[in-house]
């Protein structure tokens, strides 16, 4: 019980921080990034990369931060010097746009990493495993879990709190007239899809010693994080909190109790959140803490 | 997204004429082996289902990532008549492929022609992953991921005995949706679609039924996928819920359909010939097909969106 509880917690953590990248800049810029997953899964290679340099436990959980900083520098010129060009044409052009640099980045991992699945759970095996009521826990997914807690409150406090949360907020609210006000929009697309991406590859380089990597893992994920997205209410950081809980404990506790249909269910709830409220249970179309 | 441009009438009498020596070619495909035969088998297949996807991006606006579920149905349909009631005659299971995806159709379409935009892309989604993930499950009635396997197939009677033989079943069916689906965007039907599709307002207030069009566009869409879902099972007698239900697959269709234009009534099927030739070329020389196919569609978005068709289309008025 308490075993399923973390790993669905662990996965609530883990799909919180992708889809959150996804409904920020989704909420900015008004695109649904079909390449969100790639970057989780970029975020998991760079990692793995990080840590052959030796076994050196900081190396390893500093390995994550790394990785999310790659990944969003990628995010950045993806952004820059692709998907700016389509701005304005629509939302189906955006959308095709982020969903053939799947296959561009498919290729490249296949090229840079290879074909077979990688992991490296040195650090689980370093930091040893603590009794929770009786079941045994690594202390690594305790780790994990609270610091995607503490990713999700230093967002919070980014995004209500300061001068840079005003202004993408602003932007999420009316882009024209926060441009009008002398904000460089530019830059705060950038900005977002930096913090978006960082987040994905974040994820994705915590996951390492957990589940490791495997080209095909982008694209669940991609669709995981979509069913959050639409749950929580597109550009809800809320919504996505809660649904990823949600979604993280369902599939949790199907897996062990009703394997059959367990995915099953989890689309049910996103074709039901749709059609009842499209908008999700969270559902503001703007970028809200 | 508008395409001020009117499907219907950017084809006519002397560019008809010019179809005539395609027809030839592909009727004399089969002079050129029997791989050749397969791959342009495929692609007309994939031409169907790419064309029917059209029917709701082109002629209605909508964008469906998950139309794989209707070949799906279709190919399922046909797969399951096989294996749990021998059926082998395509005359039996064509038709209840057609019957089962227009069921299918209308029952998903009552869901999602309420939406539009990105919620009914989400949509069509997450109802398509549903029925994936059913299709992995159900192991003792669809199979499993093994899929199911088709060992022969009959036409009247008579077992099919070569795939230069289904070729020529693939291809009268082609040309029989082509013909169908002509007739009906010409219709004022399709008129119609593409009235609410430039603008949804002014069709309201001319006193269009809008849910309802979209779910009649929504049907025929479904419909047409199913027929070439179901030819596709029979033709390659193996099918898995990850080669014809996957969101892969879907993604597919909507590539085909960019790459030819949505904005041209002929264009998904450019589109599909040209994707199934290069992915067999590519992939046969050991390249990364994924890498070029994902270049491909990146570079299409960003400097022909409107497609192989919609460019060639364009020239010809402008020059």
């Amino acid at each position: 019980m308490i075993s399923q509880i973390v790993n669905g917690l662990i996965f609530a953590s883990i799909l919180f921080l992708v889809a959150t990248g996804l409904t920020i800049i989704f909420g900015i810029l008004r695109v649904v990034n079909f390449a969100h997953g790639s970057f989780y899964l970029m975020g998991v290679f760079i990692a793995y990369s990080i840590t052959r340099f030796s076994s050196e436990p900081a190396l390893h959980l500093a390995a994550p931060f790394i990785a999310g900083f790659v990944a969003g520098v990628v995010g950045i010129a993806f952004e820059r010097g692709l998907l700016k060009n389509v701005y304005g044409r629509g939302e189906l052009f955006e959308l095709l746009l982020t969903y053939g640099m799947i296959f561009v980045f498919m290729d490249i991992f296949r090229i840079l990493w290879g074909s077979m699945p990688v992991s490296d759970p040195t650090i689980t095996f370093k930091l040893g495993i603590i009794s929770l009521g009786g079941t045994m826990i690594p202390l690594y997914n305790i780790y994990l879990i609270l610091i995607a807690a503490v990713l999700a409150t230093f967002l919070w406090f980014l995004l209500s709190k300061t001068k840079v949360g005003m202004v993408i907020r602003a932007t999420s609210f009316d882009s024209e007239v926060t441009s009008a006000f002398g904000v460089n929009v530019s830059w705060v697309y950038a900005l977002t899809f930096f913090l978006g991406c960082f987040l994905a590859g974040f994820a994705g380089g915590l996951m390492l010693p957990v589940t490791g990597a495997w080209i095909g893992l982008d694209v669940d994920m991609l669709i995981l994080a979509l069913v959050v997205l639409v749950v929580g209410g597109m550009g809800s950081i809320k919504g996505a909190l809660v649904a990823s809980i949600l979604i993280g404990l369902i599939r949790s506790f199907g897996i062990s109790m009703f394997p059959a249909i367990e995915l099953a269910i989890v689309y049910l709830i996103m074709i039901v959140v749709l059609i009842v409220k499209p908008s999700g249970l969270f559902g503001g179309a703007e970028v809200e803490s | 997204m508008k395409a001020e441009t009117n499907l219907v009438n950017s084809v006519n009498l002397k560019t008809n004429l010019l179809y005539i020596p395609l027809v030839i070619v592909l009727l004399l495909i089969p002079l050129g082996g029997e791989y050749i035969t397969y791959l342009t088998g495929l692609a007309l297949l994939f031409g169907i289902a790419a064309l029917s996807l059209n029917v709701l991006l082109g002629y209605t606006g909508l964008l469906s990532f998950g139309h794989a579920l209707f070949f799906g149905c279709g190919a399922y349909t046909a797969g399951m008549l096989v294996k749990h009631l021998s059926i082998t005659s395509i005359e039996i299971l064509v038709p209840t492929s057609i019957i089962t995806s227009v069921i299918l159709a209308l029952l998903v379409g009552i869901v999602c022609v309420r939406h539009t935009r990105i919620y009914f892309t989400m949509l069509t989604i997450a109802i398509s992953q549903l029925f994936y993930a059913l299709a992995h499950k159900l192991r003792p009635i669809t199979g499993g991921d093994d899929g199911i396997r088709i060992y022969s197939t009959h036409v009247f009677g008579h077992e099919v005995a070569s795939i230069t033989e289904f070729y020529y079943y693939i291809l009268v069916a082609f040309f029989l949706c082509l013909f169908c689906l002509r007739i009906i965007l010409r219709s004022p039907f399709g008129l119609t679609l593409q009235a609410i599709r430039d603008s949804e307002l002014r069709a309201r207030f001319a006193g269009i039924s809008i849910i309802k069009y979209r779910l009649a566009a929504f049907v025929v869409s479904g419909l047409f996928a199913g027929i070439a879902g179901s030819m596709y099972a029979l033709f390659l007698g193996q099918i898995s819920p990850d080669d014809v239900l996957s969101v892969m697959r879907s993604g597919e269709f909507v590539a085909m359909t960019l790459l030819g234009g949505y904005t041209s009534f002929i264009g998904p099927i450019v589109g599909s010939f040209v994707f199934t030739y290069l992915k067999a070329v590519i992939s046969s020389a050991a390249l990364y097909w994924y890498l070029v196919f994902g270049i491909l569609i990146v570079s299409i978005v960003i400097f022909v969106p409107t497609g192989l068709m919609g460019e060639i289309e364009k020239r010809r008025r402008t020059g």
